[in-house]
């Protein structure tokens, strides 16, 4: 799994991220009225697992995702381009 | 995006209900320099600001006003907690019971709803910033004016962590203004718009 990922490029690894967060994000809003749902938990918990192995690649190789995931060693949080400008 | 915390940025921890208290301090949610305000002012205008220290100001101050817009809410919350129809009424939480009982809603203190009228977001750089700078000293004198209508340490405690912040906040745009100052070109000695027509 880590051997693949390597090679991912920041527009391909930011777009897996943001895919996996949806999943997550959709199992959560289930498992809120659903509480006692175990086949819900149990695909929460791989998806979150994947989640987090993305998010600190992602943060390691090209800047953070949040305020306080920032690995670099300079404030590299304001670095451009933010999520609205288009890669520009 | 957002992801919510499930924690107050600081502890709201209230023993003793008063309405009375709660219909002043909602302000500081709903009001015309309540949080709400400030959040949708700051995280409107980061869109068009043309510089990236400044749009990280804008997006972290606002993201720490939607947590205050939490920390208000708890406090009105807990000040309407367990209250008999007498204590309402003599409180003169009435008007505002009627319309919500105690539902949390974004309201001034004088009964005005959360309006968007009561902020802008100019598209100039120099314009929005000082609007900024003017909003957190406009919720600094609420949370003055509130602190002058309690002495219940549990309420005081919190309102004045949030009255610091606005100072916090004031003190971090001063850097924002002077990042764009910094940026403005020489020739812009009136301060002219650094964002439109794309002139610095």
């Amino acid at each position: 799994m880590n051997g693949g990922m390597q090679t991912m490029t920041k527009e391909a690894l930011m777009q897996k991220l943001t895919d996996v967060d949806f999943v997550i994000h959709e199992t959560v809003l289930y498992l809120d009225g659903h509480p006692n749902n175990k086949k819900a938990m149990d695909f929460y918990k791989r998806a979150v697992a994947e989640r987090n192995e993305l998010h600190a690649q992602y943060a390691s190789q090209y800047g953070p995702v949040t305020a306080n995931c920032v690995k670099q060693d300079s404030w590299t949080w304001i670095d451009g381009p933010w999520p609205w400008q288009n890669g520009r | 995006m957002w992801q919510y915390e499930k924690k107050l940025q600081y502890p709201v921890k209230i023993k003793n209900p008063n309405p009375a208290l709660a219909k002043l301090i909602i302000t500081a949610y709903g009001g015309p320099d309540g949080e709400a305000g400030a959040a949708m002012r700051y995280l409107s205008q980061r869109y068009s600001m043309p510089y990236k220290e400044v749009i990280g100001i804008l997006t972290d101050v606002g993201t720490e006003e939607l947590a205050h817009q939490e920390i208000v809410s708890a406090i009105v919350y807990q000040l309407t907690r367990n209250l008999t129809p007498e204590q309402i009424k003599e409180a003169g939480f009435d008007a505002y019971f009627v319309d919500h009982t105690t539902g949390i809603y974004p309201v001034a203190a004088s009964g005005v709803p959360f309006t968007a009228a009561s902020f802008q977001s100019k598209g100039d750089a120099i314009t929005d910033i000082m609007e900024d700078l003017a909003a957190e000293q406009k919720a600094r004198t609420t949370y003055d004016n509130i602190i002058r209508f309690t002495d219940d340490p549990d309420v005081l405690d919190p309102i004045r962590f949030l009255r610091q912040r606005e100072v916090t906040h004031f003190q971090r745009f001063g850097d924002g203004l002077r990042v764009i100052r910094d940026n403005l070109s020489s020739k812009n000695f009136y301060a002219y718009n650094p964002e439109f027509p794309g002139k610095k």
